[in-house]
């Protein structure tokens, strides 16, 4: 009787694991489809999306060289700008951020909680709320340049790491 | 500091506060130009008439008039209310079952939940463009493509955000359902209780706080979709109504807000204002409201 009960488990597990994998092969498929597009010509990527870049359709490479240099701000540039945000704000947030929450957590004082409490107030307002006065105090300030941008970012932030220390 | 330490607290924390403008000032500058400063700015724009920052002019509460009148916004306001519940139950059902699924210990769990969570990688705009294509690849099969009708732009935007979500709120799940005490599951199974009866009334009640982040994640990502609404349909397709005013049938709140805000319309930017503090108080609102009702209904250990 219990052998029954489990091999019957066992069986429900293995249908399980199948029907996951099959599921799980779904869910890989349109990262897939744009991979396949990639190598596509322009106008076979509308009329035959899910066709493999096969014999006239494909591009082999040209795409991605195009897509690196093409226009006025190649994508190549976007990288870096993206990189250089990326690494300056963390730094910024992560040596900033915890310096203020260690001070909140030790010092005791009215003024503290009431920074805490804005903090955890600024998570819950969604972005429309701050973007155009955001935008213009930006550019009235010069942070609007890729190597400023960080400390806005910085000033959006502090609610999530104030809160998790 | 060593010999501080030694003393009372207070002379610690007064020794700490010394140091509190060059811990607390980086932090605090920042957080006044990117968050108190444009904040207390735009509820007093919401009551402006402005183009710029500089020639606002104030004219009371016309803006909160207008945007109630506005039937695009309207429109938008039902839209998402809409899409934030229908999204909410799929996703936190179907992420439930997938991560129970996953921790029952069948083979290759381990790889499901990294396909599962990929998506999760993805930004919002690519994700939308990707989807874009794909519906219009199989859409286009029957003359038809995504921009042309509302349904399929809403089913569209719900496959997408499950697509996405589905991965990260299971990543949660999972977490709470291995935190369910082993003890306790093997005293409902001596018990005699179905595998249905300990799911529903051991299992959930446990896992009750994590609930309540993911339904609290879902409701206000729901309701502060912004990406995905504008790269997959971008509101369109577009219904001109009589008095000449334009309802974009697919596009959400904060869609339409962005929408207002740079329009060519010389008098828009306060109603736009206006309409984001609306659009806040209600996310803010809706989020406490759930926040405290779950809490009520979660299980002490």
């Amino acid at each position: 009787m219990k052998k029954n009960t489990i091999s019957a488990m066992n069986r429900h597990k293995t249908i399980l694991s199948v029907i996951l994998a099959v599921v799980s092969i779904v869910y890989v498929l349109p990262v897939l489809a744009v991979v396949l597009n990639s190598f596509k010509q322009n106008t076979y990527v509308k009329t035959d999306t899910f066709a493999l870049p096969m014999g006239e359709m494909s591009a082999g490479f040209s795409n991605f060289v195009k897509g690196m240099t093409f226009g006025n701000y190649p994508f190549v540039n976007s990288v870096l700008y993206s990189v250089l945000i990326t690494v300056l704000s963390t730094f910024l947030i992560l040596l900033c951020t915890s310096m203020a929450a260690w001070y909140i957590e030790r010092v005791n004082s009215l003024f503290c909680k009431a920074v805490y409490f804005l903090c955890v107030f600024s998570m819950v307002v969604p972005f429309q709320m701050v973007m155009f006065p955001l935008s213009k105090t930006a550019d009235k300030l010069h942070l609007n340049t890729p190597w400023t941008i960080p400390v806005v970012y910085l000033g959006s932030v502090p609610g999530l790491q104030s809160s998790c220390l | 500091m060593k010999s501080k330490k030694s003393n009372a607290t207070n002379s610690l924390q007064k020794a700490t506060r010394r140091w509190g403008v060059l811990f607390m000032g980086p932090v605090l500058i920042a957080f006044i130009i990117g968050f108190v400063w444009p904040f207390i700015q735009g509820i007093w724009l919401s009551m402006c008439q402005f183009r710029l920052i500089s020639d606002a002019k104030f004219i009371g509460f016309d803006n909160y008039v207008k945007t109630f009148q506005d039937a695009s916004f309207r429109h938008a306001f039902w839209y998402t209310a809409m899409f934030a519940i229908v999204s909410l139950v799929i996703i936190n059902v179907l992420a439930f079952i997938v991560a129970y699924i996953l921790t029952l210990g069948i083979k290759g769990s381990n790889l499901y939940r990294t396909v599962f969570f990929m998506p999760n990688l993805i930004g919002g705009i690519v994700l939308g463009y990707i989807w874009s294509m794909i519906f219009d690849g199989i859409l286009g099969r029957y003359q038809t493509s995504i921009l042309l009708e509302s349904k399929y732009g809403f089913w569209g935007l719900i496959i997408l955000m499950c697509w996405q979500q589905i991965g990260y709120m299971m990543i949660i799940y999972i977490a709470g359902l291995q935190n369910v005490p082993g003890d306790i599951l093997e005293a409902a199974r001596i018990d005699g209780a179905t595998s249905m009866q300990t799911l529903f009334k051991v299992t959930i009640p446990n896992v009750m706080s994590s609930f309540t982040i993911c339904i609290f994640l879902s409701l206000t990502n729901g309701f502060k979709l912004f990406d995905q609404n504008l790269a997959l349909t971008g509101g369109q397709p577009f219904i001109i109504q009589e008095g000449g005013t334009t309802i974009k049938t697919t596009e959400m709140l904060a869609l339409n807000i962005y929408n207002t805000f740079y329009s060519s319309n010389t008098t828009s930017q306060g109603v736009a204002q206006a309409k984001a503090v609306i659009f806040f108080i209600l996310v803010a609102g809706l989020g406490l409201l759930q926040l405290s009702y779950t809490r009520k209904r979660e299980v002490q250990q």
